[in-house]
């Protein structure tokens, strides 16, 4: 049962993604919506942890992680462009981009590649950019929303990085192989 | 060596604690009766911690110790969270499942006893405790804080706003969720033992783990 737990983990953060939508259109919950994206984020940070920690680690949660984290991160990118808390241009461009990571996902037989060093910088970017567009208060009399955009363009940027890094390894690999 | 106060009685002057928290998170008014609840909820953890240790280092521990101490737990944690009930910050769906979850696994270890055994521990019952300890004390320190009014509004705890908008509520919704996920781990662990004792086997058949 224990085995499971990091698991349980995993599908409790994919299921953030749509409460957040829920939480944000209709109801309005903006700050709920916030709390439930910063528990989901932690348990992004943990569920590695603890079944590596238990010795559960598994094909299968290494499959559901990356689906779990692009379920949270494009349900939260449409709750805040349907909010319209950050331009659409950014919010297309962000989508556009993880279903190119979907596409190459699945044709890769649901396995994620390792990522590469702009990929990971990517992913904790955006963990932030997140959570700082979906607040919506003054705090710290700092321009929040701004940040975020901020946060999520360099987000962008890296991800276009790390896909064009990533498109240039397999290019020249082709490469050697034609020629070898 | 002895050890300088026994063990049960540590855990025995531990009971009145949890009433007297709530007492005073009820009572006594403004931030002062946060904080008197807050005190007394940390006194509360580190007795917890106390009466374990004295029974282990100075070989203290005893059968009454043992079933003692998940009691004196279980009583503290539940008249804490229902004072978190009372104040507004839990609602009652989340105190039956905490509920729930303690009195099946009472009556799983009372069938294990029948059956001579002793129902140890299991990794999720441990988490589930820290859990708890460290919810009930973050709300009481979340509530301090917004009673000193030096929380920032979206930190704060506000009754008149909608209870999903409080980290508390949400903080709730984790003990709840790591309760409940205890709840099933320790079903599962315990069905062979439950089995056989539905079947009425006597525990001699090698069926009980």
């Amino acid at each position: 049962m224990l085995n499971v737990l990091p698991n349980i983990l995993t599908i409790c953060r994919g299921l953030a993604g749509p409460l957040i939508l829920l939480l944000v259109h209709p109801f309005d919950l903006h700050t709920a919506a916030f709390w439930v994206f910063i528990g989901a984020i932690l348990t992004d940070l943990i569920d590695g942890t603890v079944a590596r920690a238990l010795g559960a680690t598994s094909t299968l949660g290494q499959t559901l992680d990356p689906i779990a984290d692009k379920v949270l991160g494009n349900f939260t990118w449409v709750t805040i462009g349907l909010a319209g808390w950050a331009p659409p241009w950014l919010v297309i461009l962000v989508l556009i981009r993880d279903l190119a990571v979907i596409v190459g996902f699945v044709f890769n037989g649901l396995r994620m590649e390792s990522p590469n060093i702009p990929g990971r910088l990517m992913v904790s970017v955006e963990g932030v950019a997140l959570p700082v567009l979906l607040f919506r208060h003054d705090w710290m009399s700092t321009d929040w929303p701004s940040v975020g955009v901020i946060l999520g363009t360099i987000s962008l940027t890296l991800g276009v990085a790390s896909a064009a890094a990533y498109g240039w390894q397999v290019w020249e690999k082709r490469q050697r192989v034609l020629h070898a | 060596m002895s050890a300088p106060i026994n063990p049960n009685l540590v855990t025995l002057l531990r009971l009145p604690l949890a009433p007297l928290t709530v007492a005073a998170m009820l009572f006594i008014p403004g931030w002062k009766g946060m904080a008197v609840a807050l005190t007394l909820s940390l006194l509360l953890e580190a007795t917890d911690a106390l009466d374990g240790w004295l029974a282990r280092r100075f070989d203290a521990v005893t059968d009454f110790g043992k079933l003692f101490d998940p009691f004196s737990d279980a009583f503290s944690r539940f008249t804490l969270f229902l004072g978190l009930w009372a104040v507004g910050v839990a609602d009652l769906w989340m105190i039956l499942i905490l509920f729930y979850r303690d009195s099946s696994i009472s009556f799983f270890r009372s069938i294990a006893a029948t059956r001579g055994t002793v129902m140890p521990a299991r990794n999720t019952g441990k988490i589930k405790a820290l859990v708890q300890a460290a919810g009930c004390n973050a709300i009481l320190l979340l509530l301090l804080l917004s009673d000193l009014g030096s929380l920032p509004e979206w930190l704060a705890w506000a009754p008149e706003e909608s209870r999903l908008s409080s980290p508390t509520w949400w903080i709730m919704v984790v003990v709840t969720g790591v309760t409940a996920i205890s709840f099933f781990d320790y079903l599962a662990g315990s069905m062979p033992i439950l089995r056989a004792s539905w079947q009425g086997k006597p525990p001699s058949e090698g069926q009980d783990a």
